[in-house]
C-alpha cells in the first residue's frame, strides 16, 4: 500500500520549478524585510504612501512660506561611507546581514595573519572547506581552529594550477582561475592528525564558480585552486566566530 | 565527523544571518516542501508562495533547532504545512484546485488504472487527510515526525493516517497501514 500511494503522490505532485530556488535566494538575499505577509506587506504599502502625502503637503507648506532651501542638484553633500573592515564578525541574528563587506577588485588581494595569538596556539588548523551560492556572487570558505594566517588570493587567466610538491598539473572546470594560498596552515595539526576531512574537490556547478580544488597541504601551506566559467573580480576577508577566509567571486 | 562539521557550520552560519548558508541548507529540502505545498494547497503558484514564506518565517527562527540539525527537515516541513493552513485561511474565497496539478506527463496508458482511481481517491480527500497520507507513505517520516508536520498529537495522526487509508482502501487492517 505504502508504494502505491507514494507513485500516485508523485503522480499528482511535481519537483518544483528552478526558478523557485533562484527565486528563495533573491528573498532571502533581500532581508528580513520579506518577511512579511501579504496584509502587512499592504498596510505597510499604505503608510509609506500616508507618510509621502504628508511630506508632499508639508513641503508643499513650506514652500509657500518661502522658508525652504532648494537642495543642490544631484543630491547635496555625498554621505561619507565607511571603508570596510578586513574582520567582519558575523551577524548575531538573520535579522542583520552583514552589508559592510569590502568591494570587489580584479586583481590580487592578500590579508591575515594580523592577530595570531603566541604559541602554542599559533598554528591554526584547516578544519572545514564549503562553497555556497549567493545572489550576485559564489562564496568559497576555508574555516581555520585559530585566527586566519597571512594569505594571498591571486586571479590567473587559466583554470590550471600545479599541485605542491608533486608539480603536477591539475586541469580543473572552467577557463580561468583563481588562486588561494594560507601561508602557516595545514588540514593536519602538528601531532599529525587530520583536522581537515571533508572532500578536496568540491564541483557545485554555479554560474561562475564551478570547481573548487586542493592544489597542496605541504609544509604548512594550504592552497586551493577555484575554476570559474569567466574571469571574475574578487574579495576576500576574515570573519571570526569561527575562524574564516571567505574569498566571493562576482557573478552576473 | 567531515560531514557533521560541515553541516553544523553551515547552520552556525545560517542562524548568524548568512544566507547562502541557509540556502544551502534549504536546496534539499525544498523538493518535499514544495511537494508537501501543492498536496495542501493544490495550486502551483500558492504553494511556490507558501514556501517561500515559509522558508523566510523559519530563516528567523532557526534557534528553536536548538543547533540540532538532524531536526531540520521535519522543522521545516512543520512550518511549510502551518503556513499552508495560514494560506489557506487567507484565501478562503479560493477553491482548492488539486486536480489541476500536473502529473508527470505520461499518457493514460501508461498509467495502471487502479493507480489513477487511487490518484482520484487522494485528489478527493481532505487536505488534512491528504498530508496525513503524505507524511507518512511518501516522505516516508516516522509516525513522531509525521505528527509533527500534520500538527498534532501522534495518537491523532495514527488514527488520521488509518481514517485516510481506510477512505482509500476500506476494509485495510490496521497493522497493513501503521506498520512502525
Amino acid at each position: 500500500m505504502r508504494d502505491e500511494i507514494r507513485r500516485a503522490f508523485d503522480e499528482i505532485t511535481e519537483a518544483p520549478h528552478p526558478a523557485l530556488r533562484s527565486a528563495l535566494r533573491s528573498r532571502l538575499m533581500a532581508g528580513p524585510a520579506r518577511l512579511q505577509s501579504p496584509v502587512w506587506r499592504m498596510a505597510t504599502l499604505g503608510a509609506a504612501l500616508a507618510v509621502v502625502a504628508l511630506a508632499v503637503l508639508g513641503g508643499l507648506n513650506m514652500l509657500s512660506r518661502g522658508s525652504g532651501a532648494p537642495a543642490p542638484a544631484g543630491g547635496g553633500t555625498p554621505t561619507p561611507v565607511t571603508s570596510p573592515s578586513p574582520e567582519i564578525s558575523p551577524s548575531p541574528s538573520p535579522t542583520a546581514v552583514p552589508s559592510n563587506l569590502p568591494p570587489f577588485a580584479c586583481s590580487s588581494l592578500s590579508g591575515g595573519g594580523e592577530s595570531m595569538p603566541a604559541p602554542p596556539h599559533a598554528v591554526p588548523n584547516v578544519t572545514d572547506v564549503r562553497v555556497g551560492p549567493a545572489n550576485g556572487y559564489d562564496r568559497f570558505v576555508i574555516e581555520f581552529d585559530a585566527a586566519v594566517p597571512a594569505y594571498s588570493v591571486t586571479p590567473q587567466a587559466s583554470s590550471s594550477f600545479m599541485t605542491d610538491p608533486r608539480g603536477e598539473i591539475l586541469q580543473l572546470q572552467g577557463s580561468s582561475g583563481v588562486l588561494i594560498v594560507v601561508h602557516g596552515a595545514s588540514g593536519f595539526d602538528l601531532s599529525g592528525k587530520q583536522t581537515f576531512t571533508g572532500s578536496q574537490d568540491l564541483t557545485p556547478g554555479y554560474p561562475v564558480l564551478k570547481e573548487a580544488r586542493q592544489v597542496s597541504d605541504f609544509e604548512r601551506v594550504f592552497s586551493w585552486g577555484l575554476g570559474l566559467s569567466s574571469p571574475n573580480c574578487i574579495r576576500a576577508f576574515t570573519l571570526t566566530g569561527p575562524d574564516r577566509l571567505v574569498v566571493d567571486v562576482q557573478s552576473p | 565527523m567531515a560531514l557533521v562539521m560541515t553541516v553544523d557550520t553551515t547552520l552556525r552560519d545560517a542562524m548568524a544571518g548568512d544566507p547562502a548558508a541557509f540556502d544551502v541548507l534549504l536546496a534539499p529540502l525544498l523538493d518535499p516542501a514544495y511537494r508537501l505545498a501543492a498536496v495542501l494547497l493544490g495550486d502551483r503558484t500558492e504553494a511556490e508562495d507558501a514556501v517561500q514564506e515559509a522558508a523566510l518565517k523559519a530563516w528567523s527562527r532557526l534557534r528553536q533547532l536548538r543547533g540540532d540539525r538532524s531536526r531540520l527537515r521535519t522543522w521545516f516541513l512543520s512550518v511549510v504545512a502551518n503556513e499552508c493552513k495560514m494560506s489557506r485561511r487567507r484565501s478562503w474565497w479560493s477553491v482548492i484546485r488539486l486536480p489541476e496539478l500536473g502529473g508527470s506527463g505520461r499518457s493514460a496508458e501508461d498509467v495502471a488504472l487502479r493507480g489513477i482511481d487511487l490518484q482520484r481517491a487522494i485528489r478527493k480527500l481532505p487536505p488534512q487527510d491528504r498530508v496525513a497520507l503524505f507524511s507518512y507513505f511518501y516522505l516516508d517520516l516516522p509516525l513522531e515526525e509525521a505528527a509533527s508536520v500534520m500538527g498534532v498529537p501522534v495518537g491523532t495522526a495514527k488514527s488520521r493516517i488509518y481514517r485516510a487509508a481506510r477512505r482509500l482502501r476500506p476494509g485495510v487492517a490496521l497493522e497493513e497501514v501503521i506498520d512502525r
